[in-house]
């Protein structure tokens, strides 16, 4: 399938937007990060924005948006009931910040904030998972959506963090960077794990083996096996292992590891520029990942 | 309420491409875009044989919107404009698609596309504009080999009909589109294991196809 970047866009920036607030409400839990409250809401929110921007250009008659209702079983309208869920939930956390003397919101507060945070990659992946899909119909995909979720919004945290400069910025950069660590560790094992099952579907699909389309006379035959095996070993291989694994998962995992184990600062400047390489490679693995994806998508049937 | 559906006899079928070429006439089917294909399978060697020809054997498949029992396309559509008809076709409100193309990516026959432009997703209709007047769809009614026959599944597929065959002496145009043959007059014996389907990926496809001894069939 050819790559639908409104969608790789809007799939990254839910994962974003769901891991900030999956941070704040963690750190909230645990008493930390008070001063960042706010900026973690406005960064959740506005990445909630972009990754609703971003899929308004997949959609040919945006304009009809409005009908996306009226099938409420549907995968999407599960979505979006989801980000209208999350959305909601971002103003809660700011009314009851607002309103408590202590200027956190209260713990109630961080756990809806945590459910909706990992709800939302989930509810994004179980979306795609179409039998007619193989690759995609897996429940590694919305696993892997929530893995990314904590990676990203470790990092993110971790940015946001060091910039409003929280006056507990050591405990909170490090809890930030735990998250973020055990966040790379997951996405790097969910995304071989997946791609050793891809390598195995080549038989899962129709094979006729041997067919011709009249009306695409110079096309050659599908070759599944080009597809299946691409991720672990074929054409694709180098953008899996070094994009995806090493950039965007073992770069992160280092750096978030060594920044847990405090042989990174987690002060002030030094957070910020380790998290920011950290997210950057983290960025770079996701795209890579989800763009790979989309590249192996092919029928069931795969020759029409 | 009916359960419309199409049956191909692969044994017959020569691959004229008649079908393919009437429903882009017909539906005005852009180009480079078809609601049916027409896919020729094999030559594949024939079991028990040399391995070469003429110890070989294929057929052509025709494919199209499998207008399944459990459609996926009609599952993962968020505004309903993929529905399934009262007539049991698969049918797309063009008024309500947002053009999302989920429908499109669900399908596991790749047989939808998006009609870039009217910007909402496209596929066979078994020509609904013709059934609805009980007349046949515009692939069985061109069918140069007299392979596809259009019924209702609740009548049995015996049933099913084709145009009346075309040699009558003075037998013209109109009269033999009025006229009708059913399956079981029709074509060679066969039994319910020559009736096959595409894929089933859980959606359970209605199109059926026969294919007799002698000739594999591959999936």
């Amino acid at each position: 399938m050819e790559l639908q970047w409104p969608l790789i866009l809007f799939t990254f920036f839910n994962c974003l937007a769901g891991g900030i607030f999956l941070m704040q409400g963690i750190l909230t839990l645990m008493g930390l990060g008070k001063k960042m409250q706010l900026a973690s809401l406005i960064s959740a929110l506005v990445a909630l924005g972009i990754g609703g921007l971003s899929v308004f250009m997949h959609l040919q008659h945006w304009e009809r948006m409005f009908n996306g209702f009226g099938h409420i079983t549907s995968g999407i309208t599960i979505e979006l009931i989801f980000v209208v869920l999350f959305a909601l939930a971002l103003v809660l956390y700011f009314l009851m910040m607002r309103r408590s003397e202590s200027g956190f919101a209260p713990k109630w507060c961080a756990v809806v904030a945590i459910v909706v945070s990992i709800a939302l990659p989930i509810a994004t992946g179980d979306s795609y998972l179409m039998a007619a899909l193989l690759v995609w119909n897996t429940p590694l995909l919305p696993a892997y959506y929530a893995a990314n979720t904590i990676l990203l919004g470790g990092l993110a945290a971790a940015i946001i963090a060091a910039v409003v400069k929280v006056d507990d910025v050591d405990a909170a950069g490090k809890m930030c960077m735990r998250a973020a660590f055990v966040g790379a560790v997951v996405t790097g094992v969910i995304t071989i794990i997946y791609a050793v099952v891809i390598n195995g579907m080549t038989d899962m699909y129709t094979d006729v083996q041997y067919y011709f389309d009249p009306t695409l006379p110079d096309v050659g035959m599908v070759d599944v096996a080009s597809f299946t095996g691409a991720i672990l070993s074929g054409s694709l291989a180098l953008p899996f292992w070094l994009g995806n694994v090493i950039v965007g998962c073992l770069v992160p995992a280092i750096i978030s590891g060594l920044a847990m184990a405090g042989k990174l600062k987690c002060e002030g400047t030094k957070l910020l520029g380790v998290a920011v390489v950290a997210l950057i490679c983290a960025i770079v693995g996701s795209f890579v990942w989800r763009a790979l994806l989309y590249v192996v998508a092919i029928s069931a049937l795969p020759f029409y | 309420m009916s359960n419309y559906a199409i049956i191909t006899d692969l044994n017959r079928c020569t691959g004229c491409l008649a079908c393919t070429v009437a429903c882009k006439a017909i539906n005005g089917v852009d180009v480079g875009n078809f609601w049916i294909k027409t896919l020729r399978v094999g030559p594949h060697p024939t079991e028990g044989g040399s391995g070469t020809f003429p110890d070989v054997e294929m057929y052509f498949l025709p494919v199209q919107c499998q207008h399944c029992e459990n459609p996926e396309c009609v599952k993962v559509c968020p505004t309903e404009a993929s529905y399934v008809a009262e007539d049991g076709t698969i049918q797309i409100n063009k008024e309500k698609c947002i053009g999302c193309q989920f429908c499109a990516m669900a399908c596991p026959y790749g047989v939808r596309y998006l009609n870039e432009e009217e910007r909402v997703v496209e596929k066979c209709t078994m020509c609904e504009q013709r059934i609805a007047q009980g007349e046949l769809p515009q692939c069985v009614a061109q069918c140069g080999a007299r392979a596809r026959f259009f019924g209702d599944l609740d009548e049995g597929v015996e049933n099913f009909e084709a145009p009346a065959h075309p040699d009558t002496p003075g037998c013209q145009y109109d009269e033999m589109t009025k006229t009708r043959v059913k399956l079981k007059d029709y074509v060679e014996a066969y039994t319910d294991d020559d009736i096959h389907h595409l894929t089933n990926t859980g959606n359970d496809p209605k199109i059926m196809y026969l294919l007799r001894e002698g000739r594999k069939w591959r999936e």
